[in-house]
């Protein structure tokens, strides 16, 4: 069977909800038929050149049925920081398990529930904006809206803060055929409203060979504000490729860290748009490739109305064979007077084979703009080694601390700070001398 | 009187070029050692070759420190037999956070010495203690090494340092430099505190002013890699009032 036929059969067979509804079975169709022309993305594509997948193309990759799993609220302690003051959504392998989540009351006017249950109980909620914010722009979100399925739906009345942090957890777990879920999450603040978003991608039992190609669109109104965070802790045995698409209107507010741990291949796209005057959004990125891990960030902001300011911090730590890529695209267009956009990126190599491409990349057409971007690739600095040493702490010792304290730029950015400290802690967990550090922070 | 240091024909190269043009210099135990001498002539090159910093290649010569050879001990082993260099130009290391790089490093020479590392109390109630007699504020350790800090401040975390570990040899490359008076009487108690019959200390300054404060027992005149003369605390005085000039004149006539 070619891959085509594969992906149009278990399309045909997958028990997917909403198949009876019109419209989303329509762009489901759409979709495939998109994907069914132009493949997985290849390495001619520009945006694609660093950035391989054929391992994932190789792969007949399975739909996942609803199953019953045998996991404990517990088995998830690792990747859900708290459940008393948070709602927590867990899914595995893509399907939403009310038994492992724990949702508190709502305050009045916000929706949260799973998009399967959504698509079964009103969809026509969703219509506007399903498919609206992130459009497909290659065969993975194509493939996404084919298969889309499940995921979170968070809605926000105008004027209303959710005060508790929605945790959404993305669970793997092995399974005998290789496995993908495509994830669709969909986030709509209302004018003046507020939430805080964590999505956390992780696995359990054993490191499964797995998929996770996930779509999150996120509508910030006027004035209201949005941080989400994503977590990416696959296992080092799957691929991750997901797509955040946001649209911020007047004086709205997105702010997003992602963090990236896991996952033999990550492609992370991040497309904001900032539509009218005064939105902004800052980004915040951190990749931590180690071993063969690749790990890719492409980010967007679309300056597209006046006064809109952006700020973005991304930093790679890269160790062993570890590849990064970044390209953190900046569009003021013309009418986009009075923008203001910053970027950094930088790059800690800490072994000879580790690699990363990084590349600004600003078009700029007005000259009303404040627009600053650097990049850097360096190592550790020899004299703050021997600075540490001089006062006795051992060579590794050193490496570690200053490698905590860079990875830490972004942490410390992270204003939910049960998260920050999660990550703090998950970002020791894999460094060479964590544990000796851990004892310390 | 029982040796500590002991410097014999050092000749030391930093990027190919001979700096240190064999030096002679012993330190015992309790001794307050002045080094003076122009710019360039080498005094942050011993400093930094005493506390093992790569690219500092000895070619020639040894250094006893406590009976063995110091030489061959990494810059931390060094550090944890109790040498500690004050930075002439301390770095800043943003990110790493002051308290916890201090603690690591107080527990290193702790654990050296084989003795029980200390808990997070007893940590915080020393350098409280110690930051007294520098008089820093509590904000500073919550803050990166060094990380905006102003030049002063910086002199001061060193002393802070250096109070905490405790050495037994204390390298002070010209800590007075760019302190104030109030803040140049700090640091000189912060070093009056820490002097006993089992330490020693190099001070490495320019100014006379320092050792108003700092008694020591001896001065030595670095001039191109080479001590060209040595006295007691009346030779700084000399130099104060004449300069360098009279002694380079007779270094080179001899
Ligand atoms: N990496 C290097 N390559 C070449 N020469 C160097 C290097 N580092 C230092 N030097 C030279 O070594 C000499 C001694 O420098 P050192 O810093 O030891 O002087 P100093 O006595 O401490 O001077 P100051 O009083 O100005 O602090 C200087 O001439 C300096 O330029
Ligand atoms: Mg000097």
């Amino acid at each position: 069977m070619s891959t085509m036929e594969h992906y149009r059969q278990i399309f045909a067979d997958a028990d997917m909800v909403g198949k009876d509804i019109d419209w989303l079975a329509a762009g489901r169709e759409k979709a495939l038929a998109e994907f069914e022309q132009s493949g997985f993305p290849t390495s001619r594509n520009e945006d694609w050149k660093y950035t391989r997948v054929n391992p994932i193309e190789k792969k007949a990759w399975n739909w996942s049925g609803k199953t019953c799993v045998g996991l404990d609220p517990e088995d998830l302690n690792d990747y859900v920081f708290e459940r008393k003051n948070s709602h927590v959504l867990v899914f595995v392998n893509g399907w939403f398990q009310p038994q492992l989540s724990t949702k508190h009351e709502l305050p009045q006017g916000v929706t949260l529930s799973s998009m399967a249950a959504q698509i079964a109980d009103g969809a026509d909620e969703l219509k506007p904006y399903l498919g609206k914010i992130a459009q497909n722009n290659n065969g993975f979100m194509a493939l996404n809206t084919a298969f889309s399925n499940d995921g979170a739906y968070l809605h926000v009345a105008q004027n209303v803060t959710l005060d508790k942090p929605v945790q959404l957890v993305f669970i793997a777990t092995r399974q005998s055929d290789p496995v993908f879920t495509n994830t669709r999450n969909l986030i709509v603040l209302e004018r003046g409203a507020q939430a805080q978003v964590v999505e956390t991608y992780g696995f359990i039992s054993g490191e499964p060979e797995n998929f996770t190609n996930a779509i999150t669109e996120a509508v910030v109104a006027e004035g209201a504000r949005l941080y989400h965070n994503i977590a990416q802790r696959e296992s080092e045995q799957g691929y991750h490729v997901s797509t955040v698409a946001a649209t911020v209107a007047k004086d709205g507010h997105f702010e997003q860290n992602a963090i990236a741990i896991g996952a033999r291949l990550m492609r992370t796209d991040i497309n904001v748009a900032l539509t009218e005057p005064g939105a902004h959004a800052t980004l915040n990125g951190l990749y931590l490739p180690h071993k063969r891990q690749h790990m890719d960030y492409h980010t967007f902001i679309d300056h597209a109305a006046p006064r809109c300011t952006s700020e973005e911090v991304y930093r790679g730590v890269l160790d062993d064979a570890g590849r990064g890529v970044f390209n953190g695209k900046v569009l003021v267009r013309e009418g986009a007077v009075q923008t203001n956009a910053d970027q950094s990126n930088k790059n800690l190599l800490l072994s000879k084979q580790a690699e990363v491409d990084t590349k600004p990349q600003l078009e700029i057409f007005n000259d009303d703009v404040k627009c600053s971007h650097g990049a850097t690739i360096g190592q550790l600095n020899d004299l703050h080694i021997f600075y540490l040493r001089s006062r006795g702490l051992d060579e590794g010792q050193a490496r570690s601390m200053l490698t905590y304290a860079f990875a830490n730029e972004v942490v410390n950015r992270i204003s939910l700070e049960p998260l920050r400290d999660r990550m703090s802690m998950a970002i020791l967990d894999r460094m060479p001398g964590g544990e000796e550090l851990k004892k310390l922070v | 009187m029982e040796k500590l240091l002991e410097i014999k024909n050092l000749h030391a190269e930093v990027g190919g070029k001979e700096i240190l043009k064999g030096i002679d210099l012993t330190v015992n135990y309790g001794e307050i050692h002045a080094i003076m001498g122009p710019n360039g002539s080498g005094k942050s090159t011993l400093s930094n070759v005493l506390a093992g910093r790569e690219g500092y290649e000895v070619t020639e010569g040894e250094v006893i420190y406590k009976g063995k050879n110091l030489l061959e001990l990494e810059p931390e082993e060094r550090a944890r037999e109790g040498i500690f260099m004050a930075f002439q130009y301390p770095v800043e290391i943003p990110g790493v956070n002051n308290s916890y790089f201090l603690k690591a490093a107080l527990n290193a020479k702790l654990k050296h010495e084989g003795k029980p590392e200390i808990d997070a109390m007893d940590f915080l109630t020393l350098v409280r203690d110690r930051m007294k007699i520098v008089e820093m504020d509590d904000k500073f350790m919550s803050r990166g090494v060094n990380e905006g800090f102003s030049g002063g401040e910086k002199k001061r975390n060193e002393i802070l340092q250096m109070a905490v570990l405790e050495p037994t040899l204390a390298i002070l490359d010209e800590t007075d430099s760019g302190l104030d008076i109030d803040a140049l009487r700090i640091v000189a108690e912060g070093v009056n505190k820490l002097r006993s019959p089992e330490r020693s200390v190099i001070m490495v300054t320019h100014y006379q002013r320092l050792l108003d404060y700092i008694v020591p027992d001896f001065v030595h005149v670095l001039s191109d890699g080479r001590i060209i003369k040595s006295g007691d605390k009346s030779l700084a005085l000399e130099l104060e009032e004449k300069g360098y000039g009279w002694l380079l004149g007779e270094d080179e006539a001899a």
